[in-house]
């Protein structure tokens, strides 16, 4: 039985791959062996609690954060000796909203963007404009959260980009331009192909959007798989147990969350549903329901500590 | 590897002239600055030579000035504050727009800080021009001669020197440190301190040591302006000491542009 979370997706072109990245700042470890792989087309959520270098890992191939040990490549360019070319290629989201010159007017700014990147779209460029509502005359420095992050999901899709880095894409946003804001997302996804790396605390919002998933947890890669594999090993099963049931000791290392309540346990468990029923059914319980997970349990479920 | 058909690089020159004219905005708020204080000057110097005339007919008011090398402090001063303007809201810790940029980032830096440096050659230009412009008014108004450029050649190509000195020392601190400020004030407060304390106990050797790097033969001073003596200014160790200070700078700029800040 597979009890191990797989931690490597193999198969096909990947558009991003990364080998063995380790970063610590000062004390701190950010990032700890991470080796992740982005198949070409794919929509990746990176998901992890704060600090679990989300954010550090989009930075690495973007060249802004070197690591002290590992190689990071985007569409077989390594990050750091052709950073450029990789840039070429990406449209980037940071977390913070304060990002692109303050003293410049949103126009102005798109204008300066589009200069950089000879695949600009001043056609696309217009249309999100008029979607996200942006208006042109308005300082960058004077915008509201959600406001920037308009203007920097703007400034990211016109160039229509190979990969599309978004660190907290709707951070600041109200529920509707939420709403908005991913519909953009996905008609892009419709109508450029492009490989996304996703991260965000939104999980719920991203469910119809994420085919791949890796989590990351306290710098170290938890596990990574496709969306297909997570709902085919991932179930939570509510078990009726005897008085002093003392547990399936040959489920250790799969469970990944227990829920006891009276004579009932609720398990989420990683593996093949019919190997854990009937490892639960000889360990004494008897299997009531077996429950596929929602994308943000499965997530909870795999940051859960007791591994 | 991958199927995906890349997109290009931006062409050098397109980036180059975008950053000038992005510069060219970042550094509007010193421009009106510049500008007004200029006008203000030419109404002042105007308008007390116009009185002077009215209230001293017969006295002789002005016999036209000669340009020095002196005459460049103005516009060195605003050299000095122009990198403030460049790198706008783009301290190290908050640069990763500019890092995000397809294009390798040690020589974008080096792009921006250029077109910022040609600026400050244009600021310097009109400033020279208002200097004739001054003179010309003056000599216009009081029926003297205009001897504005009757001083030596090397003081005019000073003002552009003195400037560029000006402009590398402070992008130095501004390119390099979140805290441009503390570092360009911590270090004239110091140099100044040191001075005081090697000349209050009793280590001449050492203070005048320290006071060579601001006045002495190859000092900071003799690079800008020349030497210094009492009707004016002399070119002294000038032609050497300038393109030392101005190559010193110039190679730290490139350090602190390649270094990898994240």
């Amino acid at each position: 039985m597979r009890t191990a979370l797989p931690k490597r997706i193999d198969g096909g072109n990947l558009a991003v791959e990364t080998r063995g990245l380790t970063k610590r700042f000062g004390d701190q470890v950010a990032l700890n062996d991470v080796s992740l792989q982005v198949p070409d087309g794919a929509v990746y959520l990176l998901v992890g609690p704060n600090g679990a270098g989300k954010s550090t890992t989009l930075k690495v191939l973007l060249d802004l954060v070197r690591t002290d040990q590992g190689t990071a490549e985007v569409f077989g360019l390594n990050c750091r000796d052709r950073a450029p070319e990789v840039r070429a290629n990406i449209g980037y989201v940071p977390e913070r909203p304060d990002w692109g010159y303050g003293w410049m007017h949103v126009g102005r700014l798109l204008k300066h963007q589009a200069l950089y990147y000879p695949t600009w779209d001043v056609d696309y460029a217009a249309r999100l404009a008029q979607k996200f509502e942006l208006r042109m005359d308005r300082k960058m420095g004077v915008l509201s959260k959600g406001q920037a992050r308009r203007v920097h999901l703007t400034m990211a899709l016109a160039h229509r980009p190979s990969l599309l880095l978004l660190d907290e894409p709707t951070d600041g946003l109200d529920p509707l331009m939420r709403d908005e804001t991913l519909g953009v997302i996905a008609d892009h996804l419709a109508d450029s192909p492009t490989t996304v790396m996703l991260s965000t605390h939104h999980v719920e919002e991203v469910e119809r959007l994420a085919d791949h998933i890796g989590v990351l947890r306290n710098g170290a890669l938890r596990a990574q798989m496709s969306r297909a594999d997570l709902d085919a090993g991932l179930r939570r099963y509510r078990v009726e147990v005897p008085e002093q049931w003392p547990g399936a000791p040959s489920l250790n290392g799969a469970v990944l969350r227990r829920v006891t309540s009276a004579r009932e346990v609720q398990w989420t468990v990683w593996g093949e549903e019919a190997d854990v029923i009937q490892k639960l059914t000889a360990a004494g319980g008897t299997v009531r329901e077996v429950v596929p997970l929602s994308l943000l349990d499965a997530t909870l479920a795999l940051l859960n500590p007791n591994d | 590897m991958t199927s995906t058909q890349l997109h290009p690089t931006p062409d050098t020159r397109v980036v180059a002239a975008e950053q000038f004219r992005a510069v060219g905005l970042a550094v509007r708020t010193e421009a009106y600055f510049y500008i007004g204080a200029l006008l203000a000057i030419a109404i002042l110097v105007f308008a007390s030579t116009i009185r002077m005339m009215h209230v001293h007919p017969s006295s002789n008011v002005n016999n036209g000035f000669v340009y020095g090398a002196g005459g460049a402090v103005p516009i060195f001063a605003m050299a000095l504050l122009i990198p403030f303007g460049v790198w706008r809201s783009e301290d190290p810790s908050r640069r990763s727009y500019h890092w995000t940029m397809p294009v390798a980032r040690g020589p974008h830096t080096i792009i921006k800080f250029l077109c910022g440096w040609a600026w400050v050659m244009i600021a310097t230009v009109v400033y020279l021009v208002f200097v004739g412009i001054l003179a010309a008014g003056l000599s216009l108004i009081t029926g003297a001669p205009d001897r504005v450029a009757a001083g030596p050649g090397w003081e005019w190509v000073a003002a552009f020197t003195a400037t560029t000195i000006g402009y590398l020392l402070t992008s130095v601190a501004v390119i390099g440190s979140d805290h441009a400020w503390r570092w360009i004030g911590g270090l004239f407060i110091a140099f100044w301190v040191l001075v005081g304390v090697s000349s209050s106990f009793g280590l001449p050797d050492m203070s005048l040591a320290l006071q060579s790097i601001w006045n002495g033969a190859y000092g900071l001073k003799t690079a800008l302006f020349g030497l210094e003596y009492r009707r004016g200014w002399t070119m002294g160790s000038w032609p050497v000491a300038m393109p030392l200070w101005i190559i010193g700078s110039a190679i730290a700029v490139a350090i602190v542009s390649y270094r990898h800040r994240e």
